[in-house]
């Protein structure tokens, strides 16, 4: 830890931040963030808070004037320890014919009128193609499925899974996922998920596959485990195709036959495969990694699950800690996207089987597929942002609270669950 | 590397980090002595305990040095170093395809309505200053020419699916004085309201000189024209805008003006802006000064062009030209501090947003960048505009073009009554030529990131062309003095100019 320089402290000097640390200052409570070497520091002191507050300031761009009655203890040592973590420094005035500024960190979007307001995209967008703003559509193609799984109503609000709301068969016209195709043509969308229902019962499953197997996308089939049934033959029509890849969704309780006959299935195909674990309890997860060690399975995804009984299992698993804050050492790129973007669902679009439209499978419909060209609804999505343009600053706790700009996106959980503090960074939550 | 700006503080300067970091003097030192190839840690080590004088420093205790040092290394293990870490500009490759759907996409279309002009200015791009330009012959662009272009124009956009947020479509009208064709302009607003298009939203616009718009007023407002007009400032300022037997031009252009706002305040207040060219007999002072007390409007000023100037008639182009901005003396700093709204007209704007752009890296374009893995911005080769994005210029003679200001010799294609001739393959291969070209001169340039050089500003013939924007390592750090010294100055703009 550096010692001040005995002069510093009885000389007026240039208190100032580096340009590289993000501060975040709220009513009781402050943080400084190193995003070059991850040093965090936090102040709940009045007069640090104050000095702080002074240093946000925008006529002062990081840099002010500390006279030398300011500097007691308590800044006596707020100042070593900026200091000692590169945050910031002091500065004689005598140094300097005029006070220096730092370029402090805040977000230039060009064209744009009011940076960090995503509500302003429009006037952004005015000169750019709408269709780079698309990349993966997720398409319900259907809503049947013989199984009646626990997680059929619900699960699809947390993640991206099988469902079967209604009890009328819904499914999407043939055509509409042709024209869909086309339109897609235009944009940057290079992923299409496919899922249901059980998709397999879509009424066109051959002619579909025939058509996604023409257009030059990623197409991910999503089903659940218990949809493979021994000698179904649409698995070969898919090895027809370039760029597929199989998705196999698996819930508790594990039905051992059905999950090892379609271990078996999807392992005598050459299509890429990837094995999605649901968890609600630590013992699904070991169980889980009882069968991923035992069968030697090598692309796997966990998806927990919040049923409404388990808050203990998320808090241990999925609430935010200071320390995993830390361990994902949010660059200034990352924190500048969490003022602006939610980038879980940004450039994203989910059709449903009755061909309603969303950003987010939470949020408020767009539309109606087939009545409007997809870009309309993107063109919508970029305009009123309920999906892509939530982020913590618009939610309560979250926009009163000092981390919420190093935090990590707001996820669906957080969506499905309708709080938006699924973190232990203030132990009182 | 580290600067030291006119306020006497010490910035530690990495267009590759990127980021200006106010430092400790010493950082200074402890740079040149690394330039100098002497060991820090060493030359610390060697030295007593106590307090050392340094130039800029004052005192400094050997304890000071240490956490400096370490300060030192911190940030160079960060990104700050001396090391030259510049990637190669990446190549712009054009195809047909590509090119095809820049123009169905294009926001605007400008006519050269005529090529004929009722003034004669003296710094007239297409005067007796200049050459490479078609030969002035007062002649008009022809009615079915440009309906046949918009006709071409909508079929494009039908076939390639207009890609924008807004479907819109400026139609800009364009001379010499295009008030001196009338019926073209009266008879392709008609032809564009009367017809169904997938333009999507169509709005007018035009440029003139002012001497006949009060016989067309009723037109104008009636079709919601944006009017842009030039006029240089006042009586005095405006001395080098002549008619065409020599007469001074002002006190006829200045009476249509007050007709125009008096007549129609509301349409004046929205749609009308000023054009001014800065030369010898005004300045940017007395054009701001003189547009907002009289018409209580900004003005933007450009520069007499540079591109085409005649070899023989170098001196004279430079008895009238004057830079648009150079720098600012302390007291017109000091009246943007005073007045903060003012800075929105700081003359600066557009060098200091881009030496934000250059080394802050607070600058994105799209919100995809923030989510793109390369860091920073990217890299581009020169600052032409892609051909057709922006918008195509229609010359007098049916050339197509991609812009007003570039010279005729790159014509990018013909229309005529009957056809529109564009070869996007021979475009895209020129473009590519003319890429390939500037590599070398763009590979060595420090400002090749953030370039805004037109390509064809520039004498393509030659075999290896210059540029003026080029920039090395001595030019690079002055310009950095001058950035940072006008922020010292004004820190307020800083701020401002991240509004956008």
């Amino acid at each position: 830890m550096a010692v001040i320089n005995k002069k510093m402290k009885i000389k007026p000097s240039w208190l100032y931040l580096n340009p590289f640390v993000h501060l975040n200052v709220k009513k009781d409570k402050a943080v400084l963030y190193n995003t070059l070497n991850g040093t965090l520091l936090e102040y709940v002191d009045v007069n640090i808070l104050r000095i702080l507050k002074r240093l946000k300031a925008a006529k002062n761009l990081y840099v002010i004037l500390l006279n030398a009655a300011e500097i007691n203890a308590n800044v006596s040592e707020f100042i070593k320890e900026i200091r000692g973590s590169f945050i910031g420094d002091i500065l004689p005035v005598s140094f300097s014919e005029k006070k220096p500024v730092q370029l402090i960190p805040r977000l230039l979007l060009e064209k744009t009128p009011s940076p960090m307001t995503f509500k302003s995209r429009i006037k952004l967008l005015l000169g750019d193609e709408v269709g780079e703003y698309l990349n993966i559509v997720t398409l319900y193609i259907n809503n049947r499925c013989s199984h009646n799984c626990r997680l059929c109503k619900e699960g699809y609000k947390q993640f991206l899974y099988c469902r079967v709301e209604d009890v009328h068969r819904k499914e999407l016209a043939i055509e509409s996922i042709s024209e869909l195709l086309e339109q897609l043509k235009t944009t940057l969308t290079f992923q299409l998920n496919i899922i249901g229902g059980d998709i397999s019962e879509y009424s066109k499953f051959y002619e579909l596959i025939d058509l996604l197997n023409d257009a030059k996308l990623k197409k991910s089939y999503y089903l659940n485990y218990l949809n493979f049934s021994p000698g179904i033959e649409w698995l070969n029509a898919l090895e027809n195709g370039q760029f597929n890849a199989l998705h196999v969704l698996v819930h508790p309780p594990l039905k051992i036959a059905a999950f090892l006959n379609t271990l078996d299935l999807v392992r005598s195909k050459r299509t890429p495969y990837v094995f999605h674990f649901v968890v609600e309890t630590e013992d699904d997860v070991e169980s889980a990694e009882t069968l991923i060690s035992k069968y030697n399975l090598r692309d796997i995804e966990f998806h927990p699950y919040y049923n409404g009984r388990n808050l203990s299992f998320f808090k241990d698993n999925i609430f935010i800690t200071k320390e995993s804050l830390m361990e994902s050492a949010p660059s200034m790129k990352h924190i500048f996207t969490n003022m602006s973007i939610n980038p879980l669902d940004f450039k994203g679009l989910t059709v449903s089987s009755n061909n309603d439209v969303h950003a987010n499978v939470n949020s408020p419909r767009l539309g109606v597929l087939g009545i409007k060209n997809i870009m309309e609804f993107v063109k919508k999505e970029m305009i009123t942002g309920r999906a892509w343009g939530l982020v913590r600053k618009h939610v309560s706790p979250c926009k009163s609270c000092s981390y919420n700009f190093l935090c990590p996106p707001i996820s669906n959980y957080e969506r499905a669950l309708g709080r938006y503090n699924l973190c232990h960074i203030w132990q009182k939550h | 590397m580290v600067i030291c700006s006119e306020g006497k503080n010490y910035y530690l300067i990495d267009r590759h980090a990127p980021q200006v970091l106010l430092v400790h003097p010493i950082i200074k030192h402890f740079n040149d002595m690394e330039e100098l190839g002497i060991d820090i840690q060493k030359w610390i080590n060697n030295i007593g305990s106590g307090e050392f004088e340094l130039t800029d420093v004052e005192s400094i205790s050997k304890e000071e040095l240490v956490f400096y040092l370490t300060y030192y290394n911190f940030l160079k293990s960060a990104g700050y170093s001396n090391e030259s870490k510049g990637s190669p500009p990446a190549k712009k490759h054009y195809s047909a395809n590509l090119i095809k759907l820049y123009l169905a996409n294009s926001e605007k279309i400008v006519f050269e309505v005529t090529d004929a002009c009722n003034l004669k200015c003296r710094y007239c791009g297409y005067g007796e200053l200049y050459e490479g330009f078609d030969k002035r012959e007062n002649k008009n662009l022809s009615i079915a020419a440009a309906k046949t272009f918009l006709e071409y124009f909508d079929n494009l956009r039908k076939e390639k699916s207009n890609q924008r947020l807004f479907k819109k479509l400026c139609i800009s009208f364009y001379g010499g004085e295009p008030l001196l064709n009338f019926p073209f302009i009266k008879e392709i607003v008609e032809y564009t309201k009367n017809n169904e298009w997938s333009h999507g939203i169509v709005s007018f616009g035009m440029t003139t000189n002012g001497l006949l718009i009060n016989k067309y007023l009723d037109f104008l407002v009636e079709n919601n024209f944006l009017l842009s007009i030039s006029l240089d400032g006042n009586e005095v300022n405006n001395a080098y805008r002549l008619t065409l037997d020599g007469k001074a031009s002002f006190k006829t252009v200045f009476h249509n003006i007050i007709t125009l706002k008096e007549e129609y305040p509301e349409y004046f207040e929205k749609n009308v802006s000023f054009l001014a060219v800065n030369h010898k007999k005004n300045s940017i002072k007395s054009l701001e000064r003189y547009f907002d007390t009289t018409f209580g409007k900004p003005v933007m000023v450009s520069e007499m062009s540079m591109v085409g100037v005649r070899r023989d008639r170098v001196e004279d182009f430079f008895k009238i030209y004057r830079k648009v901005y150079e720098s600012l003396k302390p007291n017109e700093l000091e009246d943007f501090k005073k007045n903060p709204k003012s800075l929105v007209r700081f003359p600066g704007r557009i060098r200091m947003k881009h030496f934000i752009k250059e080394f802050t890296g607070n600058t994105i374009d799209k919100y995809s960048q923030l989510l793109d893995d390369v860091g920073g911005n990217l890299v581009t080769q020169t600052g032409t505009c892609d051909p057709f994005k922006q918008k195509v210029f229609i010359t007098a003679n049916g050339m197509i073009l991609t812009c007003e200001r570039i010279p005729h010799i790159y014509s990018l294609g013909e229309v005529d009554d009957n056809e529109v001739r564009i070869d996007y393959q021979k475009i895209s291969d020129e473009y590519n030529y003319w890429y390939r070209k500037m590599e070398k001169l763009c590979k060595k340039c420090t400002r090749r990131r953030f370039c805004t050089q037109c390509l064809f500003h520039l004498n393509l013939n030659e075999e290896s062309p210059q540029c003026p924007q080029y920039e090395d390592a001595e030019k690079m750090k002055n310009n950095i003095i001058k950035s940072i010294s006008t922020f010292e100055h004004l820190p307020a703009l800083y701020l401002d100019l991240l509004k956008g």
